[in-house]
């Protein structure tokens, strides 16, 4: 799939040249007409009468006011704006990495080259990279990314890598995340339609990570349409096919799931709900393994999301009850927003939670409070959070922002405080700093503290300086204490070097909704990157 | 040649004959009302369009986020149309509404829920903001923020609006308009 898109690319660069000289015009109709006086009007008339469209491209003794076509030009209404002929767009980026982490002993470079190519209706996104976000990694330099996409006046075609979500992902949500290396995308065809106000979508799509066997394979449609001014609702369908755990190539052992599920939002005024599920019926496997096959027991979910906002105000509610929907194609909202936590288990997670967004005080500040808890059904995996923020007003010369955080996590309690600062020295430079006290009590030991501190500086968008320490006294960790200093240098809005000298603690980073543990580093980082 | 020799070279090679100003990536995206907009769409409707990548629990797009609101009021009878493109997805997109509506910002929303986008813009993080004129064209970028950079885009604006070139000029700043 890759090579034909790398052939098809190649073809339309080389004709472009050709397209865009290309200068024989067939006039056969009055849209011909126009369009051609469109497409050579100087940029400054913005209008043209039909004895100007008749006089260009109608021969004498041809021309009969009481007969086609000219009839039909002098009945049209006609707003002749001139248009740029097409031609070749491109952007891209060159991405340069040298790593050298005494922790895990790699030592590497790595390289990156990005393509974003448009041509009329046409585009395309080509990736070749073996940068990989953690730098104890190595990965192959390989052709990573490559799309080619063909919009149509109510219609669009996809081929080649893509994503895609349906309704808020309890079905389907593939989708690539650079920062923790997360990528469930696919290799296959998307078509969307507009149908009347509705839209379908059908997808065609195969994977394969490095470390499985054999290829995954979905197929998915979906159809989504307002039935009223205030009511939207979606219908969706997809089946996945994957290899289960412990599959080899000699013993392929394919899991397949059969999904169903719908949608409906509805709005009212500053009132908005929200509610999606989906039903997973899994074809029985004798001996399946438990991780990815209950023994053919089927799954359900649901998640519902309420909102109300008002002058100055935002309520949003949140409810989701996930039984054994998981499966590789699919991240799921996790109602929590810790961001230490901030995940779903698709297996058994039964959670609600809500926020308030307020500014109170009519100055531009917020208030965000937050709660949240989730378990599984049986009780047994108790997780609540809580979450007061600030915000200061963004004119102020000072900002600030100030959080505290209420976690209790499977017995373990969190306790955290946190302060961002940030202050114009004067027209060019900046002041930043990060302060984080984290004490986590797990009830059968005394209770430990850890702390963040950074400090920034910040010339223009041009140079900016930072140094981040962590500490902890954590009882039988063999390192206490991490320092990691930054440098960013930006010659101009193309380019960018960076370099980070010192170490960092091992640390668990989420975002939306998928978690990576990001392992301990200590060695030598260095980034160029320049864009075109 | 070992490959990242090779990668310095062409993209040296690069930045010295071929960097200026490259095309925007078109785009089809839904605002929070669930209407569609494609980039064609936007400038269609401004003589500059300002895009800002955003995302929900970013301290720096928000304090950004603020100015941005300011700007808009003051430049919008002048043409200049700004967007925030948000990044997040389906996991973290119900927070999106709720804080644009409860700090009554006024400019459109679109939602970049699959990232798409941000790949096509090479935007890996937020903030980071684009102008672009209406032959598509992007004629200055900004990636992340601290207070005190916005001044940064009022004197692109201005330099645009004024019909000077705009150019990043180190040796430019501390004048009243960048060098032309």
């Amino acid at each position: 799939m890759k090579h034909l898109l790398c052939v098809a690319i190649a073809a339309l660069v080389a004709a472009a040249p050709l397209l865009a000289l290309a200068d024989e015009i067939v006039i056969e109709s009055a849209d011909d007409a126009f369009d051609e006086l469109r497409r050579i009007a100087d940029p400054e008339y913005r209008g043209a009468t039909v004895e100007d469209a008749i006089a260009q491209f109608y021969r004498d003794g041809e021309v009969d006011e009481g007969t086609y076509p000219a009839t039909e030009m002098w009945e049209r209404d006609f707003d002749l704006t001139p248009t740029d002929p097409e031609r070749l767009g491109y952007s891209g980026r060159i991405y340069l990495r040298f790593s050298n982490d005494d922790i895990s002993g790699v030592e590497k470079w790595e390289h990156e080259y990005e393509l974003s190519l448009q041509y009329g209706s046409w585009d395309s996104y080509l990736r070749w990279s073996d940068v990989n976000a953690f730098p104890n990694t190595n990965d192959p330099f390989r052709w990573e990314k490559a799309r080619v996409r063909y919009r149509g006046d109510d219609f669009k075609v996809t081929a080649g890598s893509l994503g895609a979500l349906f309704g808020r992902g309890l079905a389907l949500n593939l989708y690539e995340d650079r920062v923790l290396e997360h990528d469930n995308e696919i290799e296959g065809v998307k078509a969307e339609v507009e149908i009347g106000e509705g839209d379908l979508t059908v997808l065609w799509g195969t994977r394969k990570r490095r470390d499985e066997p054999q290829h995954s394979t979905v197929s998915a449609a979906r159809i989504s349409a307002p039935l009223t001014d205030d009511v939207d609702v979606g219908l969706h369908a997809a089946q996945v096919e994957f290899p289960a755990l412990g599959a080899t190539v000699e013993s392929p052992d394919m899991l397949e799931y059969d999904l169903v599920g719908g949608n409906v939002q509805v709005r009212s005024g500053p009132f908005k709900l929200y509610a999606e599920t989906v039903g997973v019926q899994r074809d029985a496997v004798e001996y399946g393994n438990p991780a990815w096959d209950f023994e053919g027991k089927d799954g359900t979910g649901t998640y519902v999301n309420l909102g109300l906002t008002g002058d100055g105000y935002a309520f949003t509610g949140e409810y989701k009850d996930y039984q054994g929907i998981g499966h590789p194609f699919t991240i799921l909202p996790p109602v929590r927003h810790w961001s230490e936590a901030a995940s779903a288990d698709p297996y058994d997670d039964v959670g609600y939670g809500g926020s308030v967004l307020w500014d109170a005080l009519g100055d531009g500040s917020l208030f965000d409070i937050h709660y949240a808890q989730d378990n599984a059904k049986d009780g047994e995996r108790a997780y609540t959070e809580a979450s007061l923020i600030y915000t200061s007003p963004a004119a102020d010369r000072l900002t600030w922002v100030g959080e505290y955080w209420y976690v209790l996590e499977l017995g373990q309690k969190h306790d955290i405080q946190r302060l961002s600062l940030s202050r114009p020295i004067d027209e060019e430079w900046t002041a930043s700093s990060f302060l984080e006290r984290e004490e986590i009590d797990p009830g059968f030991i005394p209770p430990w503290e850890d702390w963040i501190v950074e400090g920034e500086l910040t010339f223009q968008s041009v140079f900016n300086v930072s140094y981040t320490w962590e500490t902890t006294n954590e009882p039988d960790v063999e390192s206490n204490h991490w320092g990691i200093w930054e440098f960013k240098y930006r010659p101009d809005e193309n380019q960018e070097l960076a370099l980070a000298m010192g170490s960092r603690r091992e640390g668990l980073v989420c975002s939306g909704g998928v978690c990576r543990l990001e392992p301990e580093f200590d060695g030598v980082k260095a980034d160029y990157l320049v864009r075109f | 040649m070992r490959p990242h020799v090779f990668a310095i070279v062409v993209a040296l090679l690069l930045y010295g004959g071929i960097v200026h100003a490259a095309s925007a990536p078109n785009f089809e995206l839904e605002d929070l009302e669930g209407d569609e907009y494609s980039l064609e769409d936007l400038l269609d409707e401004c003589e500059l369009l300002v895009i800002d990548f955003w995302q929900v629990g970013c301290k720096p797009c928000n304090e950004l986020v603020a100015h941005l609101q300011e700007y808009y009021d003051e430049y919008q009878d002048s043409g200049v149309e700004f967007v925030i493109i948000s990044r997040d997805t389906a996991l973290t997109v119900a927070q999106v509404e709720p804080f644009f509506r409860s700090k009554k910002y006024t400019f459109r929303v679109l939602l970049d829920t699959e990232l798409e986008v941000s790949k096509d813009y090479g935007v890996k993080s937020a903030p980071a903001s684009f102008m672009i004129d209406p032959a598509g064209e992007i004629i200055w970028q900004h990636y992340s923020y601290k207070s005190g950079q916005e001044e940064e885009y009022v004197e692109v604006i201005e330099a645009y609006l004024a019909g000077e070139e705009v150019e990043f000029d180190e040796e430019a700043e501390g004048e009243e308009e960048p060098a032309g």
